[in-house]
């Protein structure tokens, strides 16, 4: 029996997942589809607009968001027809740049938008640095995207491509959203149709790219991306297959538990590792890890060292890797280690990385030590190729220039030395003992002043030595060769001094720091304990993380509509800045950090870190370092990231505790508010109970002639009159408990007609002889609503109807059927709303401007209609007759199916 | 009060109510009506009058200083069926239903008038005084309605109409109570069983049923009066 293999249930699992991911993001978020190829002018842009000409005539809505102006004529004559939305200008050093309008694009929320060229920069001052960005939101805001892109723009392939043309290109597009493009179409040509393309002009060269593009467009670099472009498409449609025969049980397994980490360093070779690491990663589907591993050796490090070393980390964030830092004396010892702890199946190293740095180590190096020490882990060994980097000034990192004061310092000593040896010359010590004072020095100087100077002190002592003590004096020459020994025992005993004091020094600083840091941390923790209010609790930790961190720190709260409220007169200038202000906003909605020294909106002052909760982001904090063009390193934004989750459960701990003494004193008022009314309500109704009562009773005495005929009408009034105050308390009473929301909806299934009815019969007095007119269509359902609350609706409204139109008309009462519920309309023939008050007659104690001001009445009526079909979940609208008058219409919404009832046996 | 003209044989009227300014009318105008009374301010004072005077029906305010009305019914009910009408306000039909179910007869929501009250006192008192007539007369009659209760025929005029047996218990049941209120719960568990409390849409529709066969003019009712909140009455008199 030869069953075919079942896939495992951990296959079923993943492969469920992705489908079921795939259907969230389509219901969701948009798509993306892709016209890829390996140059400019192979026709993407063409194919796109081709594309998006068919889908219009299938009669979807496309929308042209960004499509290169200066287009051929056939590619131009394509965007006939097609709605473009305006590009967005920004005056740039004298001249005016033209960008995609992401925000009116959003506004606009068409089905399909077409955004060319995905790895394009955008200008400064857009919201995004990367177009790629762009579009990522659009997908996010459920908008399907069409755009294209070269394979030279791709983030894992960018070095290859570089090494193959020799162009270095700049503008990247992180690997991740070709992955998440769901279809990627190739467009090709062959190089040399291409190049015939390029001659007759076909092709768009923007003028300051010339000379990059005659490099790029000979044979040889056209047929290597070609085959670039062509194997990553194969390598997409693999991928496709893969997951689908996992689908249908075919025999390979799913590749792998493989777990790849790659070391990253300060040089710029890193960055080659790290991209060859992540093209590997990809190929095995294995997780990757990038680690960096600070040893005492970055003592020596100089600022441009640290920031490379950020933006080697940073690149291996952006393609996906997760980042890691770690500390120790032996790299490759700490790396192994931590290799082994993550079940890591493979390490990626570079070649040049430590080697040349280390030349006194010799095959000593740490790819020798990890080859020899990696037991079952593969050690894969990458070639670096330096690339360029740009320098700006480091912050927060201890800074390894040295003070000129040190170099004083060491030259006194050595000075010193230097006339303790005279003296004790003098007095006769042997050279023996005038080496141990120059000894002392070095290594007093190494204590003092660092690695540099006890190096060069150790040199000078030994020059010195020579120079005053040994024959022939006063020159460098040495007769005795014994004195040879003396010389390079002092210079390595001074260097080794150096080196280890230096080390010793470095792990003291680190130690320094990493207590300041847990100070600091505990400290917070323990002021965020103590702080019961927020708006101290959010001083407090500013004035904290602006002392750890030098830095300017800000902390935005949102309010009940999730808006960032502007903080105005806070001592950082910062704050108050609109611009700041919708950057801090951005971060609120999308919970990711944005800002200076990140891809989202960097030309802002500060860095936006969302203080976020696992359910919630509970606020925004901004930081800006207080020196100018400083930049925040990686590992000051990992600890502000640490401080950012205290601080946000530390202000939703804030928030719950403030919300429930808030309910608290809420209820208590409410419970004061309540009894207070039922109170003087109480007392109201009862004069007016007797005095209708004590009315009605002389009136009755009118048929027993003890009363005279003119007087019953006075009774009357005085009856009406009390019955309405009477009612005018309970529409208090009522109003008061609705919109306190204390009044518990009882809700019961009934039979429209009883409501109506029953209201009717409440009428009864006040309706007179009136006409009123019923009409229910068809079988109604029952509606589910509160009995009393319903009938109180429609007294108001038949009583509003009576009020304000005229006797001889009728009153029209219809009900029909809406959706699940029903609707009741209540339509009179009186004086009608003026046009714009169809809303604001339902606001409590407005009577409408356009009724008789001399009619009686509070206002109330049709506020309290209004909160209780609220309560019910319907709606309730009020408009002008066709013909004159008013219809007030409301709906009750049945949230089930009306219970049925048992048809009877008739006998 | 001093020009208090009624005889020895008019009934005797319990008032039990706090408010100074009811008590003082609902005693001026009964009296004027004929009837003779007796006041009490406290639950307490209520109690003790009923059992000494014997009145043939009370009056009673729900909202009394010193205990609950419910509790007075309760009392009450524990040695006498003398009728008792309950007074109180809109909005507390809660304890009006609880009112009924601990035997109350009927209620009045304030402000009532001289005639409501009156029409209600006397159909009380009729019906206080029937209870050994009751199983002689299976005849009834209501605006243009009549029928027959043991011969379980209905007809409005001259023409008979047809009703499912649930109807028909329904209405002998409220014509048994002409001018009373049955609540919900009670017409549930007589009609439909002990079973039925959690189905109280059934009365809502059989009643519709029942208005649609009987009244002229089913939305605006005329007998099958609904006691919004509370239940139904069959209001013999309009």
């Amino acid at each position: 029996m030869n069953e075919p293999e079942r896939p495992t249930p951990e296959q079923m699992l993943a492969r469920i997942r992705s489908e079921s991911t795939e259907v969230e993001s389509a219901s969701s978020e948009g798509k993306l589809r892709l016209f890829f190829g390996y140059a400019a002018g192979v026709g993407k842009t063409y194919a796109m607009l081709q594309a998006a000409q068919a889908m219009k005539r299938e009669g979807r809505e496309v929308v042209i968001g960004y499509v290169e102006p200066h287009a051929r004529p056939e590619t131009h004559a394509l965007t006939q027809g097609l709605e473009t939305i305006s590009r967005l200008e920004i005056p740039y050093r004298g001249s005016v740049l033209q960008e995609f309008d992401l925000d009116s694009t959003l506004a606009r929320k068409p089905e399909f938008v077409l955004v060319d060229e995905l790895a394009h920069t955008n200008a400064p001052g857009c919201r995004h640095a990367k177009r790629w960005q762009d579009v990522e939101e659009l997908l996010a805001a459920g908008i399907n995207v069409l755009s294209t892109l070269n394979v030279q723009h791709v983030e894992s392939l960018n070095d290859v491509v570089a090494e193959i043309s020799g162009v270095q290109v700049r503008e990247t597009v992180p690997d991740s959203i070709l992955q998440r493009a769901d279809e990627a179409t190739l467009i090709d040509v062959s190089p040399d149709d291409l190049l015939e393309r390029l001659r007759q002009g076909k092709i768009y060269v923007p003028t300051q790219a010339t000379f990059a593009l005659e490099k790029f467009f000979r044979k040889n670099n056209l047929v290597a991306l070609r085959e670039m472009a062509l194997r990553h498409a194969a390598d997409r449609v693999h991928d496709d297959v893969e997951v689908a025969r996992l689908g249908s049980a075919a025999s390979r397994p799913w590749p792998t538990n493989e777990r790849l980490l790659v070391c990253v360093g300060p040089s710029p070779t890193s960055a080659k590792v790290v991209r060859a690491a992540k093209r590997l990663a990809d190929r095995i589907h294995a997780p990757w890890i990038a680690l960096h591993i600070e040893s005492a050796s970055a003592a020596q490090w100089s600022d441009a060292d640290r920031q490379q070393l950020h933006r080697n980390l940073r690149l291996a964030e952006s393609l996906g890797g997760e980042i890691v830092q770690a500390s120790g004396d032996d790299v490759s010892q700490e790396l192994l280690a931590y290799a082994s702890s993550r079940n890591v199946t493979k390490i990626v190293v570079g070649k040049t990385d430590e080697t040349t740095r280390r030349w006194w180590r010799g095959s000593n190096s740490l790819v020798v030590r990890m080859l020899r020490n990696s037991g079952n882990m593969d050690v894969v060994v990458v070639r670096g190729v330096d690339e360029p980097h740009p320098t700006f000034t480091s912050w927060y990192s201890n800074s390894s220039k040295l003070h000129p004061l040190r170099w004083l310092e060491a030259i006194s000593y050595t000075i010193a030395a230097m006339l303790i040896t005279l003296l004790m010359n003098f007095a006769g010590f042997s050279e023996v003992n005038l080496v141990m004072v120059y000894l002392l020095a070095v290594v007093a100087i190494a204590a003092r002043c660092g690695s540099m100077p006890s190096m060069a002190a150790s040199l000078a002592s030994v020059l010195i030595f020579d120079v005053l003590y040994t024959q022939p004096y006063y020159r460098i020459t040495v007769y005795d060769s014994q004195y040879l020994v003396t010389f390079a025992v002092m210079l390595i005993v001074g260097l080794l001094a150096s080196t280890l004091t230096s080390r010793v020094r470095y792990q003291a600083d680190t130690a320094r720091k990493n207590e300041r840091r847990a100070e600091a941390l505990y400290r917070l923790s323990r002021r965020l304990a103590n702080t019961a209010k927020t708006a101290d609790l959010l001083q407090e930790t500013e004035q904290i993380i602006s002392e750890v961190f030098d830095a300017h720190a800000v902390i935005y709260l949102p309010n009940e509509e999730r808006k960032v409220r502007p903080i105005l007169g806070h001592v950082a200038s910062f704050a108050a800045s609109a611009k700041e202000f919708a950057t801090a906003q951005w971060v609120l909605d999308h919970n990711e950090p944005a800002g200076a020294g990140t891809n989202t909106l960097p030309s802002s002052e500060a860095l936006y870190i969302p203080l976020s909760t696992p359910d919630n982001v509970a606020g925004v904090m901004a930081i800006q370092p207080s020196k100018a063009n400083s930049q925040i390193s990686i590992d000051a934004r990992q600890l502000l990231e640490t401080y950012a989750t205290q601080i946000a459960f530390a202000i939703e701990r804030n928030n719950l505790s403030e919300r429930s003494q808030r309910a608290e004193l809420e209820s208590e008022a409410e419970k004061l508010r309540s009894s207070l009314l039922s109170a003087v309500s109480h007392d109201l109704r009862t004069p007016l109970a007797a005095i209708a009562g004590a009315a009605s009773s002389l009136d009755a005495n009118i048929n027993r002639g003890s009363i005279e005929e003119a007087n019953h009408k006075l009774l009357e009034t005085i009856v009406d009159e009390s019955k309405r105050l009477t009612r005018l308390v309970e529409n208090l009473l009522h109003m008061t408990r609705l919109s306190s929301g204390k009044v518990q909806i009882n809700r019961q299934w009934q039979p429209v007609e009883e409501v109506i009815g029953s209201a009717l019969h409440r009428l009864d007095h006040v309706l007179g002889g009136r006409e009123v007119k019923v009409q229910i269509e068809g079988e109604l359902p029952l509606v589910n609503g509160d009995d009393i609350l319903l009938e109180t609706v429609l007294v108001n409204l038949i009583d509003n109807a009576l009020k304000y139109s005229p006797s001889h008309t009728p009153i029209e009462i219809q009900s029909q059927l809406a959706g699940r519920g029903i609707a009741i309309q209540v339509a009179d023939r009186g004086c009608g709303i003026l046009p714009g008050d169809e809303e604001k007659i339902f606001e409590k104690f407005n009577r409408g401007s356009g009724r008789n001001t001399d009619r009686r009445g509070t206002g109330l009526g049709l506020a309290i209609c209004d909160a209780i079909i609220r309560a019910h979940k319907g709606t309730i609208t009020a408009k002008n007759r066709d013909g004159g008058g008013t219809i007030v219409r409301f709906t009750i919404p049945n949230e089930s199916a009306p219970p049925s009832i048992i048809p009877e046996i008739d006998e | 009060m001093s020009n208090v003209m009624a005889d020895s044989s008019a009934p005797l009227i319990a008032i039990i109510e706090d408010e100074a300014p009811i008590q003082k009318f609902l005693q001026a105008s009964l009296q004027v009506e004929g009837f003779r009374v007796v006041p009490a301010t406290t639950a307490k004072d209520g109690v003790r009058l009923i059992t000494q005077e014997h009145p043939a029906i009370v009056l009673l305010d729900l909202g009394l200083p010193d205990a609950d009305g419910i509790s007075v019914i309760k009392s009450i009910r524990g040695w006498s069926s003398l009728p008792i009408i309950v007074l109180s306000a809109r909005g507390e039909e809660k304890s009006k239903i609880e009112a009924l179910d601990a035997g109350a007869d009927d209620y009045l929501t304030k402000p009532f008038g001289i005639g409501e009250l009156l029409a209600r006192i006397r159909s009380a008192l009729r019906r206080a005084a029937r209870p050994a007539a009751e199983g002689e007369d299976h005849t009834f009659r209501f605006g243009k309605v009549h029928g027959d209760l043991a011969a379980r025929r209905v007809f409005v005029e001259q023409e008979e109409v047809k009703l499912t047996k649930l109807e028909f218990d329904l209405l002998a049941l409220l014509v048994r109570n002409r001018d009373r209120v049955l609540t919900h719960q009670y017409l549930l568990k007589e009609v439909w069983g002990p079973g039925s409390a959690n189905e109280p849409h059934y009365v809502r529709v059989f009643m519709a049923n029942l208005r649609k066969k009987l009244e002229q003019d089913p939305s605006r009712p005329l007998f099958l009066i609904t006691e919004q909140g509370i239940g139904y009455r069959l209001q013999s008199q309009t």
